[in-house]
């Protein structure tokens, strides 16, 4: 992923919640194709702006989810700004 | 009076006829002076007031149904029929015009007064009757009455303390004759209300028999007619048979059975054959002292009240029984007429009411509908659908909760979709029924049906064409990752480059619309295994 961000010139980070489990009990493979979607699309949609480098976060933390309103283990969140 | 043709369909406002109208109003005046010369020349005793003055009912009917314009002719009619009846004794004109004139404003008087009381002139209900009888014949008399009497006072014929006996005598012939003639003219001048059902030959067999049966006793009760029948000097029948009170079985029985027109009728021929008996010192009355006139006004005022009563209460009951009846046939068509199976349960569980559409829907055999049974019905209804057991048990969780209203399908063994809805009827909190509706939905379920497996084809066509696509795709891309080997120019790097790049989105493609596939047929495999965290993320952002 950080090939095709490079060649849309935008800075890909990562930010790690310390407090996170090191292990997950879930699907390795989906939640890697998942990750991978929510970062093409967002550098892929990233807006280009003159002046200021882009960049894409993915922030990995704990967290509510909103929609199911129960406790989840993690919350996946992508931001990216220019 | 004007009579309304019960056969013509919208009553169009009649054109203003001067002509007719004068006529009319001549006709008021006669008839008036005419039943006013009549009560005097045979039904009162020479020189009294009589005790049974029709003339007062005819003027307040008149009035009544006409307007206004009838007290003038009231008055005439009264004018003319004292100047007739004084032109041998010469009596002052002046005593004449205060007479006819009292009876005049009597009528008028009565008139306004029910006007004021939202009566109903074809007598609708009991309520009508009673006022007429205490506002336009109890009260108002008093008016004719008191100005007839002060007439006599001052003409001499009578002494001041004769004023209030000859008053209340006035009064009380005034008020039998609105009691008796203003409810037959009132009701036989209007059509009966809507529906009008032409009365059957055997009405009007029986009607002839009981008014000839009533007219024979009135006869031997009041005129001695057993004398003249059987041609003895003496009275046939014994005095303690031929009792006045006989009447009151005959008048109920018109009440009961012929209505309130035939009753009014019945009242005025007994008062009228009583009358003439008293007159003539003859009959049940005469037996009383006081010449029998108090007497025989207390029967006749009963008698009328006894039997308009009962009429116009049976004939408010009918009208309100026949508007009832409409209302249920309506109720029926309507219930009937419906797509949806409909049965009412009642509090105790048994079927009160059910529509053809639901005996239809479920087959029910005719012994079920002739001997409804909950239990049995049941079970048949069971036997119908494709899964019984499911039918009982939904039924059951139904009973349960009385809030239940979720519509819930039911397969029939014949391939039939249904879709029930149970709606408790509660009163206080109490579930008193429940009304079941059953829809057949088995034409929405078939389409649903359809468009499920259309989509489920198309599915598969993507998934089997997604499938076959990947083969070669494997090829293509294991052939480029071969060439990549090989020594090339940097311009064919740079299209083998372009080639695999286009490859390996295609795949990723083709891998999006199995995993799509695989998700709608339900069989795509989650798995749940440890996962080291980081290392994914740092995989994925790398």
């Amino acid at each position: 992923m950080q090939s095709s961000a490079h060649a849309k010139g935008v800075d890909l980070q990562l930010m790690l919640d310390p407090s996170l489990p090191p292990w997950l009990l879930t699907d390795p493979s989906r939640l890697r194709q998942v990750l991978l979607n929510l970062l093409g699309n967002a550098i892929k949609f990233n807006r280009q702006e003159t002046g200021r480098q882009p960049t894409v976060t993915l922030h990995a933390a704990h967290g509510t989810c909103q929609m199911a309103r129960r406790r989840c283990n993690c919350r996946w969140q992508t931001t990216a700004w220019a | 009076m004007t009579s309304r043709n019960p056969s013509a369909a919208a009553p169009a406002p009649p054109a203003f006829n001067p002509t007719l109208a004068w006529l009319k109003w001549l006709g008021v005046a006669l008839v008036y002076a005419g039943l006013s010369w009549l009560i005097h020349r045979y039904f009162s005793p020479q020189g009294q007031a009589s005790i049974f003055f029709l003339a007062s009912g005819w003027a307040l009917a008149a009035v009544l149904l006409g307007g206004r314009r009838y007290v003038a002719a009231v008055f005439a009619g009264a004018l003319l029929a004292n100047v007739m009846a004084h032109v041998a004794t010469s009596a002052p004109l002046w005593s004449d015009l205060l007479r006819a004139g009292g009876s005049a404003l009597a009528a008028g008087a009565g008139a306004w007064l029910l006007k004021r009381s939202k009566f109903d002139d074809s007598l609708a209900s009991i309520n009508d009757f009673v006022r007429l009888v205490a506002l336009g014949g109890a009260l108002a008399c008093w008016v004719s009455a008191t100005i007839g009497s002060a007439g006599l006072l001052l003409k001499g014929s009578i002494v001041a303390a004769q004023f209030w006996t000859s008053a209340l005598n006035w009064w009380m012939g005034d008020v039998l004759g609105v009691v008796l003639l203003t409810p037959l003219v009132l009701l036989w001048r209007a059509t009966p209300a809507a529906p009008y059902v032409r009365p059957s030959a055997k009405y009007f067999f029986e009607a002839v028999l009981v008014f000839a049966w009533m007219l024979l006793v009135a006869g031997i009760v009041f005129v001695d007619f057993d004398h003249w029948l059987f041609q003895t000097p003496q009275a046939y029948l014994p005095a303690s048979v031929t009792k006045a009170y006989w009447m009151f079985f005959y008048v109920a029985w018109v009440a009961v059975r012929q209505g309130k027109r035939a009753t009014s009728l019945a009242v005025l021929l007994v008062a009228a054959i009583s009358v003439a008996g008293t007159n003539q010192g003859i009959g049940f009355f005469s037996q009383d002292g006081d010449s029998g006139f108090v007497s025989y006004w207390f029967f006749t005022l009963c008698l009328s009240l006894v039997g308009m009563a009962l009429a116009t209460t049976l004939a408010a009951n009918r009208l309100a029984l026949q508007a009832r009846e409409r209302t249920l046939a309506l109720f029926n068509a309507t219930f009937n007429a419906t797509n949806e199976g409909i049965v009412v349960m009642n509090d105790t569980d048994n079927s009160a009411l059910w529509n053809q559409r639901f005996v239809a829907m479920w087959n029910f055999p005719q012994r079920l509908i002739d001997q409804p049974n909950t239990q049995l019905g049941r079970l048949h209804m069971q036997s119908q659908s494709a899964d019984p057991e499911a039918l009982a048990r939904a039924t059951a969780a139904a009973y349960r909760d009385p809030d239940h209203a979720a519509p819930e399908l039911i397969r029939m063994k014949d391939g039939r979709v249904l879709r029930r809805t149970v709606q408790a009827q509660k009163l206080n909190g109490q579930v008193v029924g429940r009304v079941w509706s059953y829809a057949d939905v088995t034409e929405l379920k078939q389409a649903e049906e359809a468009a499920h497996a259309a989509s489920r084809a198309k599915s598969e066509f993507l998934a089997n064409m997604s499938h076959e696509i990947r083969t070669p795709m494997n090829g293509v891309l294991g052939m480029v990752d071969v060439l990549q080997q090989s020594d090339l120019q940097p311009e064919q790097r740079r299209m083998l480059g372009v080639i695999q790049d286009s490859s390996v989105a295609l795949l990723e493609i083709l891998n999006d619309i199995l995993d799509y596939s695989k998700i709608e047929a339900g069989k795509l495999a989650v798995e749940r295994i440890p996962t080291p965290l980081a290392q994914l993320l740092q995989g994925v952002t790398s």
